[in-house]
């Protein structure tokens, strides 16, 4: 997407998972949660994945870090494949990337202090020998995530914390090992709208100063453009849209991006006299999605086409691609 | 993985179960039994015991199913205990005759104030001799009447003389009690009839009793005599039916059923502990396998096969611990072990530790069992009392490692032996206790820790 | 667009919890009008008393309540001082209900859809069990539902369905006020739309009046005429939502609505750092003074009560009254 140093590249990746209909039945059937995906990203940027729930990003984002093995598809990271990369390779991957999860008061074991909890990575990773360098690591990255006074913080259990307070040990956790991507799964739409920015300015900042790629996951498409360069519009296991975050915010051309920004809702008191214009239904079951185009149930804008073949990625505009027919050469 | 649950709280949780009343019985009792068994370990140590409960030779002074002493508090009277009085240190009168023979006399003195007349009389001879020894044994009574009671000819060197089972002198005594006081109304047994005060009521002569045996001794030979008056009460827990004192029984009992239980819950729960996670964590066929063999495991009739077990091979205690815990560790137990896995293993934590890069080993070892040993401890402790009685079930049925005295065991041979139908219930009586004891300990702190754990159980 | 006739009044709305480790404050006085029709959104941190305020409202109370006093005035009639039992007969869902926060998910998975709407009518009206099905297929259908849904199970419904059923079954009794507790906020924005778009159809259609609960300012913009801003347990400012959105005056609420990201405008939105009070201990003077930018010693040791700025506009903010 620019001559910056290729952090991640993703081949027309899949993830199915497979499910069993039943005891007896032979027949397996796959949800087809990432159907193909492709995109690339720079050292230091960062991309959002914006769709509704089940569209596949959680999905993706844990392909990308390999917490699930693609079915099919490449993924590059740093000039080399590790699609299938296994033992001590996976060992360095992991290394390499960080996690963020959506629910923090899952995130951490309850019988582990906060310290305990980042020293884990450390541990298994070994790259800290001694215990003083570790503890050394370990309120460097409390200091980071501005958990100050770190003594206060650090010999606290999980649940004398705050959502906010644990999603920032979350993020610590995610960048003791100095890693170089992180995938933030919906970071913060378990938190108070007041707490909300605040993590996202400091996962932002984080992100410039440590050249970090970042992969942030959410359904909002509102906070999109204050913390990433790229935008990716994801709609039952489809990349639907992907430009920079301006431009897609600024210039939405597919019919599903449209209706997304229109549903968000935007504090202002005109609100109230009018409906929104938002197709209604709901996404497709991704056992059976269809064959075509997969928004073309609910798309206001569906022609005979639509219903028949599905769209390849267009480029519309310069580095604004769009999957939709209304965009073909044709 | 409320928040609300206390992380690392050991030492409240610890605080916690200190705070009820019924946890610190059980612990008072619990270490009551520790302490008695440490004593018992230091004190007698096993192969002693097992040496002393096996030979019946060495109780042989001992009475026969005699009841504990404090019994007596029951009877409101003193019963008698067993006296001994031998000839060690007392010099018989000897006087030459003529080829070197001698007149031997020995009086062995002894006092009776007992309230009841002792079960049994033995004389027990300790002789050297060339040629035959024939002994006329005399009995002197408080009053100073002497009786002849008999001569008796050694059979051996270390002869006994049973006095209680002889039924010429006790139709001897018979005659001579009918003599003094008329036809008794009572049977008149050999120790009735030397004990007894001479009136129609049935009482014991206090005062003190001597025995006499005269003999003529050729040259070389010497006679020894040891009288044994058998009491009726015996020590703190009386004795069995093989006159072994059931203290070291009962003592012994106690460390060997403490860890017996101990060990065989502790054991099953571990074991089943690590079953459980590796099927809720691996899954597939692993869990599957695992699956059925529980429940097979479940329908297996579990004290036919150990029977059939212990009739094929020579069984000990460690044969029958290992044999509980093979056929318990694929208890039900691994079902809801298995659950709480797979349900920690969504959990987002366990996600984030594969992220970065925790291996299964230590997800399982750090994030998965330290989540479920809360409500394990408990129930670990709290299935102590099954174990015991299991032990003392299968040794009452006979199926008991055949050298430890054990609970069972002592249950078992009271058992066998008659003892509720003949009135000995001391016998069944002390090992239940103790058993009672042990479990209600470990019942009363496992009910205490689940407490502790299960908030929902706090109010009751 | 609403008529003069105030349909709830509330006043001095308290309500406490008994907990282990002290009095949880929830609730402290609140008081608000309602005129019919009326919208009035309840927005706030998570934690502040909202659900509570709700929960109050219609007297659906957990066990361990400390205090719960304070006037509710419903139609002129003070419900307050009504027992259980004509509470419940006459005022629970025959005139306010409410869609529980995460009602969608509370449905019995054992029983029908369409039973289960009806279930109110069925306690509360004795209405025959058919004749109440009726009136759930119907009501379903208006919610955008295709009637058949009503034979099916909770799991074999979406969300979105879940939630418009929860919506059908707090409208079956014909209440004049419904309490709408976070009714989207598990629901995707396609989705939420969608149902927003239903609530104000049927607002309009059947005249009902709102109180509608929920932590995102921009959807409270949907509905709401009126806005309440609740900080640690008490209303920090009340006003008509024309005025709050343009000019809101509670440093609070400033706060707030500057925290929102908007893709209308360029402004970059900004954060309130600190957390809020626990409501056992809560500090001193004002609640919101340890994270406000404008705290002066006053605000330390004195209470600010609720300052009239305008006829339906009141703020608890010393910079609004009291004098400096
Ligand atoms: N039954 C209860 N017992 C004790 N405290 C309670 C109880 N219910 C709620 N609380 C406390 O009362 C306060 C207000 O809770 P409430 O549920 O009204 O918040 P809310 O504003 O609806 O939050 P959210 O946005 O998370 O739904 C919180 O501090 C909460 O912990
Ligand atoms: N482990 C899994 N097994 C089967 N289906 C899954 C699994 N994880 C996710 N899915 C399905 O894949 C689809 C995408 O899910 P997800 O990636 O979680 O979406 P999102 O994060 O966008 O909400 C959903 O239909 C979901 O039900
Ligand atoms: S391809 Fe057709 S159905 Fe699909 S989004 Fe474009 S216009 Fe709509
Ligand atoms: S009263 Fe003081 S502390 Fe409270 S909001 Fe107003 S200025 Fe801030
Ligand atoms: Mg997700
Ligand atoms: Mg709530």
């Amino acid at each position: 997407m620019s001559s910056d140093v290729r952090l991640l590249e993703l081949e027309d990746l899949r993830k199915w998972f497979e499910i069993r209909r039943g005891f007896l039945s032979s027949k397996t059937n796959y949800v087809k949660a990432v159907d193909g995906v492709s995109f690339s990203l720079d050292e230091g940027k960062a991309v959002s994945l914006v769709g509704e729930s089940g569209s596949g990003k959680t999905t993706l984002g844990k392909t990308i870090i390999r917490l699930y093995e693609p079915n099919s598809g490449r993924i590059i990271f740093q000039g080399k494949d590790v699609t299938h990369i296994r033992a001590n390779e996976l060992k360095w991957y992991r290394r390499m990337t960080g996690l963020v999860q959506q629910d923090p008061f899952g995130a951490f074991a309850s019988h582990f202090t906060i310290f305990r909890s980042l020293e884990e990575p450390l541990l298994i990773h070994n790259t800290v020998k001694s215990k003083e360098e570790r503890a050394e690591r370990i309120f460097k990255a409390l200091e980071e995530v501005r958990l100050t006074p770190v003594e206060d913080f650090a010999y606290k259990y999980p649940h004398m914390l705050s959502g906010g307070q644990l999603q920032r040990v979350a993020i610590a956790r995610a960048i003791i090992l100095e890693p170089k991507l992180i995938v933030a799964d919906e970071p913060v739409s378990m938190l108070d709208a007041s707490v909300r920015i605040e993590i996202l300015t400091l996962l932002r900042r984080l992100q410039e100063r440590l050249r970090l790629g970042v992969i942030y996951i959410t359904h909002d498409l509102a906070t999109t453009r204050f913390f990433s360069e790229w935008a990716l519009i994801m709609y039952a296991g489809h990349v639907m849209e992907k430009a920079s975050t301006q431009e897609v915010l600024r210039n939405p051309l597919h019919p599903y991006t449209r209706a997304l920004l229109t549903a968000t809702p935007e504090p202002n008191p005109e609100n109230r006299n009018r409906f929104k214009e938002v197709p209604p239904g709901e996404p497709p079951a991704l056992i059976d999605p269809p064959k075509s185009c997969r928004f073309s149930p609910r798309c206001p804008h569906a022609f005979d086409k639509c219903f028949k073949e599905e769209p390849p990625e267009f480029e519309a505009a310069s580095g604004h691609w769009v999957k939709c027919w209304l965009y073909g050469r044709s | 993985m409320s928040r609300s649950k206390h992380a690392g709280g050991f030492r409240n949780a610890l605080k916690e179960v200190f705070s009820y009343k019924s946890a610190l019985i059980g612990i008072a009792i619990l270490l009551l039994l520790v302490c008695l068994s440490i004593y018992t370990i230091i004190t007698i140590p096993l192969p002693e015991a097992i040496h002393a409960w096996r030979s019946s030779e060495i109780w042989s002074k001992n009475p026969r199913n005699a009841q504990p002493e404090w019994i007596e508090i029951f009877y409101g009277k003193k019963l008698p205990r067993t006296i001994i009085v031998s000839s060690k240190g007392i010099n018989a009168s000897e006087t030459p005759l003529e080829d070197g023979k001698r007149a031997f006399s020995l009086i062995l003195f002894f006092n009776y104030d007992y309230e009841d007349f002792p079960p049994e009389i033995i004389v027990f001879f300790n002789s050297s001799y060339s040629e035959k020894l024939t002994i006329d044994v005399y009995w002197i009574r408080p009053d100073g009447e002497e009786i002849r009671l008999k001569r008796h000819t050694l059979r051996r060197p270390d002869d006994k003389l049973y006095l209680s089972n002889d039924l010429g002198l006790e139709l001897q005594l018979e005659r001579l009690v009918e003599s003094k006081i008329g036809k008794a109304n009572f049977t008149v047994t050999v120790e009735r009839g030397l004990f007894m005060e001479y009136s129609k009521t049935l009482r014991v002569l206090k005062g003190r009793y001597g025995i006499r045996f005269e003999s003529v001794l050729n040259a070389g030979d010497t006679l020894e005599a040891e009288v044994v008056v058998y009491g009726l009460v015996y020590g703190l827990a009386g004795t069995d039916h093989l006159r072994r004192p059931l203290i070291i029984g009962l003592l012994w009992g106690t460390p060997i059923a403490m860890s017996f239980g101990l060990a065989a819950s502790i054991l099953t729960t571990v074991l089943s502990l690590i079953i459980g996670t590796i099927s809720g964590w691996y899954g597939g066929v692993i869990d599957s396998v695992i699956q059925r063999a529980t429940e097979i495991n479940a329908v297996l009739p579990f004290l036919p096969i150990l029977i059939l077990l212990t009739t094929f091979y020579r069984i000990d205690i460690f044969v029958i611990l290992l044999s509980i815990i093979l056929l318990n560790i694929f208890s039900l137990g691994i079902k809801s072990t298995r659950i709480l896995v797979m349900q920690i293993k969504s959990y987002p934590y366990i996600e984030a530790a594969q992220a970065y890069g925790a291996s299964n080993l230590r997800l399982i070892l750090l994030y998965v069992i330290p989540k479920i040993m809360p409500p394990v401890v408990p129930a670990m402790i709290s299935s102590v009392p099954g174990f015991v009685f299991l032990e003392a079930a299968l040794s009452f049925l006979g199926l008991g490692d055949p050298f430890l005295p054990t609970w069972g065991k002592i249950i078992n041979d009271a058992y066998t032996h008659g003892a509720l139908y003949k009135g000995f219930y001391y016998w069944i009586l002390e090992p239940a206790f103790l058993l009672i004891l042990c479990s209600v300990s470990f019942a009363l702190i496992g009910i205490a820790l689940e407490r502790t754990v299960n908030p929902k159980l706090k109010e009751l | 667009m609403s008529e003069d006739k105030t349909v709830l009044s509330v006043r001095d709305l308290k309500l406490y919890y008994r907990t282990k480790k002290g009095v949880v404050k929830a609730l402290e006085e609140i008081a608000f009008d309602l005129k019919k029709e009326d919208v009035l959104a309840v927005v706030g941190e998570s934690g502040c008393g909202k659900s509570t305020l709700a929960r109050a409202l219609v007297r659906v109370l957990p066990r361990n309540i400390h205090t719960y006093e304070g006037k509710v005035i419903l139609n002129g009639r003070n419900v307050m001082e009504l027992d259980e039992e004509t509470f419940r007969r006459e005022v629970r869902w025959k005139k306010i209900s409410i869609v529980f926060q995460g009602a969608m998910n509370s449905f019995n998975p054992v029983f029908r859809i369409g039973y289960q709407v009806a279930e109110p009518l069925i306690i509360h009206d004795n209405v025959e069990k058919k004749e109440a099905l009726n009136r759930a297929r119907q009501l379903m259908e208006l919610m955008g539902m295709p009637g058949a849904f009503a034979e099916r199970y909770p799991f074999e419904l979406s969300g979105g369905m879940k939630q418009r059923a929860a919506i059908a079954m707090a409208l079956i009794t014909n209440p004049e006020i419904v309490i709408l507790d976070e009714p989207t906020s598990a629901l995707d924005v396609l989705t939420q739309a969608n149902i927003i778009n239903l609530l104000k159809r049927i607002k309009n259609e059947l005249r009902l009046t709102y109180v509608f609960i929920t932590h995102d300012l921009g959807l409270a913009s949907e509905l709401a005429n009126k806005v309440a801003v609740i900080y640690a347990g008490k209303m920090v400012e009340i006003s008509a939502a024309d005025v709050f959105y343009t000019e809101p005056k509670h440093p609070y609420s400033r706060g707030l609505i500057a925290s929102v990201p908007t893709l209308s405008t360029d402004r970059t939105p900004e954060f309130i750092s600190g957390s809020p009070p626990s409501l056992i201990d809560l500090p001193s003077g004002c609640r919101f003074h340890p994270r406000c930018r404008f705290a002066w010693d006053k605000c330390r040791t004195e209470e600010p009560s609720m300052f009239r700025l305008e006829e339906n506009h009141l703020v608890r903010c010393w910079l609004y009254g009291g004098g400096k």
